[in-house]
């Protein structure tokens, strides 16, 4: 990814999507153990997944080809993430809708939630790719984490009841224990001609930094302290800057990586003291 | 049936560009990114390590990366190996070029579709070479026989310094390799070297 510019559309998309699929999730979690649930949320939650999927077909080169993008389903990544984000998608819309219209459905609901949970599991697993480098991991892991972690911020705040649940403590604690482990990887590789042509590379430490305390601290104080509506859009910001890092990150372990490596480790000796 | 696939013999490249030339021409790519590419190592001759060129190119792999991860199924794997895009069904999406560790797959703006190397499949079925092998003065690339899925598989232990960790593609690119060019043992004495 670091060889093109494109990823610009990916970063909304996939934004849009977890963000969308997490309030979705976690809404249902709410329901679930609490028997709080915000169809407006959940109707939130499917149009902020729309808006996803119609922003993804601006990376497509050929958009009028889109709906071949499932003929792959069961053996590529992207085909079952396709299939589940439209699965997500029609669930969601049910669950709001029969709220919406008076005919609330808990099991309705419950699917809803699992469909949309198992679709950020599916984004995750697209980018479970050995070639890249800082993708590995518990990399594929943190859509579901982040979007879980965003819609209980945003079930919790729109409650309105004052209380703190715990369940939003869990997404969130989840949330930094998968997020530490990233942090750790990404930090881990060694810099080459290849990382440090990438600017953001130089930055990663500030740029996973702001993710962190934007998603998961800043939020987690505020709801401890009271619920407050700046916890969502810290939540969003932190969301935002989580898939913004995730692809400017991105350093493919290509021939090209690997030479600047031997290069790297060549030039070290021209800089190395004489006895 | 023999797996298709390239040979490259270090000692003979000379990083002249003639398979990257000969590959544009044949398959009309003239204002296009290339599909084959001559990486030179160690440019600048350091004495700790060796220097040579590698000329690569779609490596038509025995488990292809692209092939497993095309949502559309642009991309089709010949009973000779070969791996051939089918641009009429592909989405542009480029998550073959994400997933490819080699970088084989090339975006082409003008038509909004993925492209790669086909090894001159046009060629192969008329009993041709492949373009670039044809165009190599030194016959430093050839065209020779992969290991089957018996075959050993290529370890990154086994690798020349500069290719990429095939990360379970089984390509179908074997090298000649002078000594000293084992990316093991560049490593180890690259590593020693520091530690002096």
């Amino acid at each position: 990814m670091t060889a093109h510019t494109g990823h610009w559309p990916l970063v909304a998309f996939t934004s849009l999507a977890i963000a969308g699929a997490g309030l979705v999730a976690a809404s249902a979690g709410f329901e679930l153990l609490y028997g709080l649930f915000s169809g407006r949320l959940v109707a939130t939650g499917a149009g902020l997944l729309a808006a996803g999927l119609l922003v993804s077909l601006g990376h497509l080169g050929r958009k009028r080809r889109a709906g071949l993008a499932v003929r792959g389903a069961g053996r590529s990544a992207l085909s079952n993430e396709a299939l589940a984000a439209g699965l997500a998608l029609a669930a969601a819309a049910l669950a709001a809708g029969l709220e919406l219209g008076g005919a609330h459905s808990r099991v309705v609901t419950a699917i809803a939630g699992a469909v949309n949970a198992a679709f950020l599991v599916s984004i995750g697993l697209v980018y479970d790719i050995r070639g890249q480098r800082t993708w590995r991991g518990f990399s594929a892991a943190t859509p579901l984490t982040a979007g879980l972690a965003f819609g209980a911020v945003a079930a919790q705040t729109t409650a309105g009841t004052g209380d703190v649940y715990f369940i939003a403590l869990v997404f969130i604690a989840a949330d930094v224990l998968v997020f530490s482990r990233r942090w750790r990887d990404v930090a881990g590789i060694a810099f080459t001609g290849a990382t440090l042509a990438n600017p953001w590379s130089i930055h990663r430490s500030p740029l996973l930094g702001a993710r962190f305390f934007l998603l998961d601290i800043i939020p987690y104080l505020l709801l401890a302290v009271s619920p407050a509506t700046f916890a969502i859009a810290s939540a969003a910001a932190g969301l935002i800057v989580d898939r913004f890092s995730f692809y400017a990150l991105a350093v493919q372990h290509t021939t090209e990586h690997e030479i600047g490596a031997v290069e790297a480790r060549l030039a070290a000796l021209d800089r190395t003291p004489p006895d | 049936m023999s797996r298709a696939g390239f040979l490259l013999d270090l000692h003979r490249c000379v990083g002249c560009g003639a398979c990257v030339l000969a590959c544009r021409i044949e398959n009309g790519r003239v204002d296009t990114a290339a599909w084959r590419r001559v990486l030179p190592l160690n440019l600048r001759r350091h004495p700790a390590g060796p220097t040579y060129f590698l000329s690569v190119a779609c490596h038509h792999c025995e488990n292809p990366a692209c092939l497993n991860g095309c949502p559309s199924g642009a991309y089709e794997k010949r009973p000779d190996g070969i791996v051939v895009h089918h641009e009429d069904v592909c989405l542009g999406c480029r998550y073959c070029e994400m997933t490819c560790p080699f970088g084989a797959p090339a975006y082409d703006d003008a038509k909004g579709v993925m492209s790669k190397c086909h090894l001159c499949a046009h060629r192969v079925d008329a009993g041709r070479l492949p373009a670039c092998v044809t165009a190599c003065p030194t016959e430093a690339l050839r065209c020779a026989a992969a290991p089957g899925p018996e075959g050993p598989t290529t370890s990154a232990a086994d690798l020349v310094p500069g290719f990429a960790d095939p990360a379970g593609c089984r390509p179908g690119l074997r090298f000649l390799t002078p000594a000293g060019a084992r990316r093991a043992e560049l490593f180890r004495s690259l590593e020693e070297a520091l530690k002096r």
